[in-house]
């Protein structure tokens, strides 16, 4: 009777980690059971026992895990535990994840890498592809994939939530580090009323973008739902073999450039937008959101003048393309807007603009996003630690605390958004000296690759633009672009402390 | 604040009634060394029958740089480096003087006749970098000697900038800064001395062994002056392909080598401090990053010819990229598989206190380190961790300049890549990418051949010489001057606007 009581009600096992893992399994399972009912209902094809049969696993599996372990009070308290948390819970995504594709045939269970290489791609928003024909799948597999990236954009606000103000590299406190009166002036008190706040803003953004493409004539409503997910969770993925490109519109063209402008906004703005019924002092008061707008135009003005002047592109076409482009890749998107006839692929633009779009691609949307990347805000503390190093060589003993709007920034904070920064690039090198050096990837591609992976895009320059297909790697570099993936999306020291974690278990015992 | 200074006042004939500073010194300093320069030079192809015109021009012209010098290195009073704006200005405005002046001769001699390529010429010549548009067989032998000689005296003036500037730039904290002091004679003056007579003695070394090599007396003159400065200018157009030497390249390697090492340790070599070398880790890594290269470079190679080839042409290849020299092997082309690594090795560049530029070894250690710490702060708060260097504890403040300059060193290379492909539309991008770096490290030869023969523009150019000069620099001189220069312009146009209201007021 104890037993029972004890095995049911609080668990066998103190694991706050495992009681996670299958909290976040708990989760998948609706959206699993949506796209069965999806493919169970579409005349095409019949492919729903692969996603029902995953739904059970994953809520056996969730039920199982959270009875049989328990959450102690003090568990979340060390950092190693949430790293801990963050870290598994998204391998258990993927493992649950792909297992719809492996289910239904769309990879064969020898080509398992290629099953996770997707998921991966799909739980961390990155619109990096390994399907070869996207349309020839069944509507439920296509929509559970989308449906990753929406879960991953979810997993995303509460990463912002929990782990990062115990990294003081981000989340809340720097979300709302710019606010006035922030102090008192924080969401909700507790980190999950927070996160179910901005949920909700996140839900808002998903419907609004799906009821605007269907409202078009070109988009049916499987297909405006589809992207609406992608692209509020800033994902890239499409149901197109073309991706946005195929509808061949400038109005779901400018519809996604809204979508995913909107998805790369601080959410705790746009749930004050929202709380304060429009008000738009909330954007402007924020330092960070005019940078961000004033990088994009700049890059869609430099670009489309640079298009238009140097690639002789007529006006209309040459704008179109730079403001789609830049803005899927500044808010770490990775649509393309390539059209049937080939037009809109910026891998065959010109040298100088293609390089402004690497450094684009390196930027990311604001805290509190769903986009991948630096973020404005490192960028902002970075170039404000630059200018200070710069006044301290005039003056060697001054004070120049940074500040971004009216708050002054810790120095802590600076320096671990420096070190981020630094940890960023380090893993670029590191990836690219991999790609190239084992894999034979060209430069451009191996370089821009990493870019891509670590900002969670999808399309990179080379031989991995708008058009390619992941498959055309080695599947050595898929490994190393799926790993840099990972990193990026968990802000990279979740990953490399949960390793550091593990080696340091391994050393005790 | 005096930290640290040099005091010329008490070298002979330096005393000047009015005092000036620092910038009127660097361009008299300026002219001294291109007046000796160009009166060599000009001697030492006199009177040989195609370039007596350009001898000509370079004795006269080097004559009247002397005769200027001389007249106000006699007038200056004393000569004081105190701060770090002062060296900062001081060496600035030497490289922009040593620049100009020369850019100015080159046009009168002929040898170039526009002005961007004569500003893109003098300034390869005096940052030590081989970026050159000039085919070195076409020209004179004085106009040959002139570059080698450029390339040498920059080298020497680099060697300066580290041993002597840098420690009252840095006030003693950073370990590049100790070294100054530390390794030398405390005393900037005779530190000084020591410094030009071990770089004088291993040009001598290099230039004997490359005579045994069977190169020839001048061809052996001149690349001992370019290998010695990590320069990498060459009197042929192939560079050291045209030897086709085992022998000559095994001493180019060496010399390479050498060049891209701490002079410091060559000195504890020669003064027996075995002990002080051991303890280096900053020389650890860079014999890692050496001897690691070669192993790469030859795992990536096509394994044609016999095993000694095929390790002399990575140890070449690496040694010439390491150390930032530029000069130029047989299939100077780089696979995809390696070209990454090329542009690593590239970028980091030789250690602190050698001739050769780039981001440095020194650096590259305490940035590893920092990083170690920034992971292990996020795991145990608790811990506290002190960064050290070759057993000197690097300061906070020094970390926080170390970010800083990792960002702008990054900026720098992306800017000037957009502009060069600006200039040049039919770059590739890793081609402007490499270009950048290259001449921004103060290297030479990009990655690729078609790199190799390609003729940029006036914005290329010019893009090409900023990007030389800012490396050269180790970036801060430059960005304290367009800091101050961007500040003067800004008062200036306050000064405007508030003198225009106020006589509109008036009115």
């Amino acid at each position: 009777m104890k037993f029972s009581r004890r095995f049911f009600l609080e668990g066998l096992f103190e694991s706050a980690t495992i009681n996670i893992i299958g909290l976040t399994l708990l989760f998948l399972t609706p959206g699993l059971v949506i796209s069965g009912l999806i493919e169970w209902v579409s005349a095409d094809s019949h492919n729903e026992f692969s996603l029902f049969a995953t739904a059970v696993i994953a809520a056996f599996l969730g039920l199982s895990l959270r009875a049989v372990t328990s959450i102690a009070d003090d568990s979340m308290d060390r950092p190693k535990a949430i790293f801990s948390v963050v870290a598994w819970s998204w391998v258990g995504c993927v493992l649950i994840g792909m297992l719809p594709y492996l289910f239904s045939g769309v990879f064969p269970w020898s080509r398992i890498d290629n099953a996770l290489f997707e998921t991966i791609a799909g739980f961390s928003t990155t619109g990096s592809t390994v399907l070869q024909d996207i349309e020839a799948n069944s509507r439920g597999i296509l929509f559970w994939r989308q449906l990753t990236q929406w879960y991953g954009g979810m997993g995303i606000i509460v990463l912002a939530v929990t782990v990062l103000p115990s990294l003081g590299v981000g989340g809340l406190q720097l979300m709302t580090a710019e606010s006035p009166g922030h102090e008192s002036d924080k969401l909700r008190a507790r980190s999950i009323d927070t996160a179910k706040s901005l949920w909700l803003v996140y839900f808002g953004v998903t419907i609004t973008i799906a009821l605007l493409l269907w409202a078009t004539p070109n988009v049916g409503l499987y297909d405006a739902v589809a992207h609406g997910l992608s692209t509020a969770a800033i994902g890239g993925f499409s149901t197109k073999n073309g991706s946005i490109g195929s509808f061949d519109s400038y109005i779901v063209e400018l519809i996604i450039v809204f979508g995913m402008f909107v998805g790369a906004m601080n959410y705790n703005l746009q749930y004050k937008f929202w709380k304060s019924k429009g008000n738009f002092r909330v954007f402007t008061r924020s330092s960070e959101w005019k940078l961000f707008v004033r990088i994009t135009l700049s890059f869609i003005g430099v670009i489309f003048l640079m298009n238009w002047l140097m690639d002789s592109v007529d006006v209309g076409t040459a704008f179109r393309d730079s403001l789609f482009n830049v803005v899927t890749l500044a808010s770490s998107t990775g649509f393309g807007n390539v059209r049937p006839d080939g037009i809109g692929n910026f891998v065959l633009w010109g040298t100088a603009s293609q390089l402004l779009l690497l450094f684009l691609m390196t930027v990311g949307g604001t805290f509190g996003s769903t986009a991948g990347g630096m973020k404005i805000f490192r960028m902002q503390i970075g170039f404000k630690a630059l200018s200070r190093e710069l006044k301290l060589i005039r003056r060697p003993s001054g004070e120049y605390p940074i500040k971004v709007g009216k708050e002054k920034i810790e120095e802590k904070v600076v320096a671990s958004i420096l070190g981020f920064i630094a940890l960023f690039i380090s893993l670029v090198i590191i990836g690219t000296v991999s790609l190239t050096f084992f894999f034979n990837e060209d430069l451009v591609t191996a370089l821009s690759g990493s870019i891509s992976a670590m900002s969670n895009m999808g399309p990179a320059l080379g031989e991995a633009g708008p058009t390619s297909n992941f498959l055309e790697f080695e599947r050595g570099s898929r490994s190393i672009i799926a790993i840099l993936m990972i990193i990026g999306r968990l802000e990279i020291y979740a990953v490399l402390l949960m390793f550091l974690s593990l080696v340091d278990r391994l050393k005790v015992r | 604040m005096r930290i640290a200074r040099v005091k010329l006042s008490k070298m002979p004939n330096l005393k000047n009634p009015h005092g000036l500073g620092s910038n009127f010194g660097s361009l008299v300093f300026a002219s001294i060394t291109l007046g000796a320069v160009s009166i060599v030079s000009g001697f030492a192809g006199y009177p040989s029958g195609a370039g007596g015109r350009v001898s000509l021009v370079l004795v006269i012209v080097g004559f009247f740089l002397s005769l200027f010098a001389a007249l106000n290195f006699k007038g200056l009073k004393t000569f004081e480096l105190n701060n770090p704006s002062e060296v900062f200005s001081f060496s600035f405005y030497f490289f922009l003087s040593f620049i100009l002046l020369q850019s100015v001769m080159l046009i009168a001699s002929g040898v170039v006749s526009t002005v961007d390529v004569a500003i893109l010429e003098s300034t390869s010549g005096i940052t030590t970098t081989a970026i050159s548009t000039l085919n070195p067989e076409s020209l004179s032998t004085s106009v040959n000697v002139f570059r080698s000689l450029t390339q040498w005296v920059g080298g020497l003036v680099a060697l300066f900038l580290v041993f002597v500037a840098t420690p009252i730039t840095s006030s003693g904290d950073n370990p590049s800064a100790a070294y100054g002091p530390k390794i030398f004679s405390r005393k900037p003056v005779k530190r000084i001395q020591e410094i030009s007579i071990l770089y004088s003695g291993l040009t001598l070394c290099v230039f004997a062994a490359l005579n045994i090599a069977g190169m020839g007396f001048f061809d052996s003159f001149a690349h001992s002056l370019t290998a010695s400065s990590t320069g990498g200018f060459s009197t042929k157009a192939s560079s050291i392909a045209f030897f086709e030497s085992g022998p000559i390249e095994w001493v180019l390697i060496c010399a390479m080598f050498l060049g891209g090492l701490n002079l410091g340790i060559i000195w504890w070599i020669g003064r027996r401090k075995i002990r002080n070398i051991k303890s280096n880790n900053e020389l650890r890594l860079y014999l890692l990053m050496f001897f690691g290269g070669v192993v790469l470079f030859w795992l990536k190679g096509d394994f044609i010819g016999s095993f000694s080839y095929q390790v002399r042409d990575a140890s070449f290849k690496v040694a010439s990229l390491l150390s930032t020299t530029g000069f130029v092997n047989k299939d100077w082309e780089f696979s995809s598989g390696i070209s990454a690594i090329a542009l690593l090795l590239l970028a980091t560049g030789g250690m602190a206190g050698s001739p050769g530029s780039g981001f440095g070894v020194h650096r590259l250690i305490a940035l590893i380190k920092y990083l170690r710490r920034e992971l292990t702060r996020k795991y145990n708060r608790q811990a506290i961790r002190k960064i050290k260097v070759s057993g000197e504890v690097v300061n906070e403040r020094e970390l926080d300049k170390l970010q800083g300059y990792t960002a702008i060193f990054i900026f720098i290379i992306a800017m000037g890549s957009f502009l060069i492909s600006l200039d040049n539309e039919s770059l590739r991008i890793e081609d402007s990418i490499a270009v950048s770096l290259s001449a921004f490290v103060t290297g030479g030869p990009p990655i690729t051949e078609a790199t190799l023969a390609t003729e940029y523009g006036i914005l290329g150019n010019f893009t090409l010489s900023v990007l030389m000069l800012v490396g050269r620099l180790s970036i801060l001189p430059a960005a304290y001057m367009i800091l101050k220069l961007s500040q003067s312009i800004k008062l200036n146009l306050r000064g405007f606007v508030s003198s225009k209201r106020s006589s509109d007021e008036i009115l």
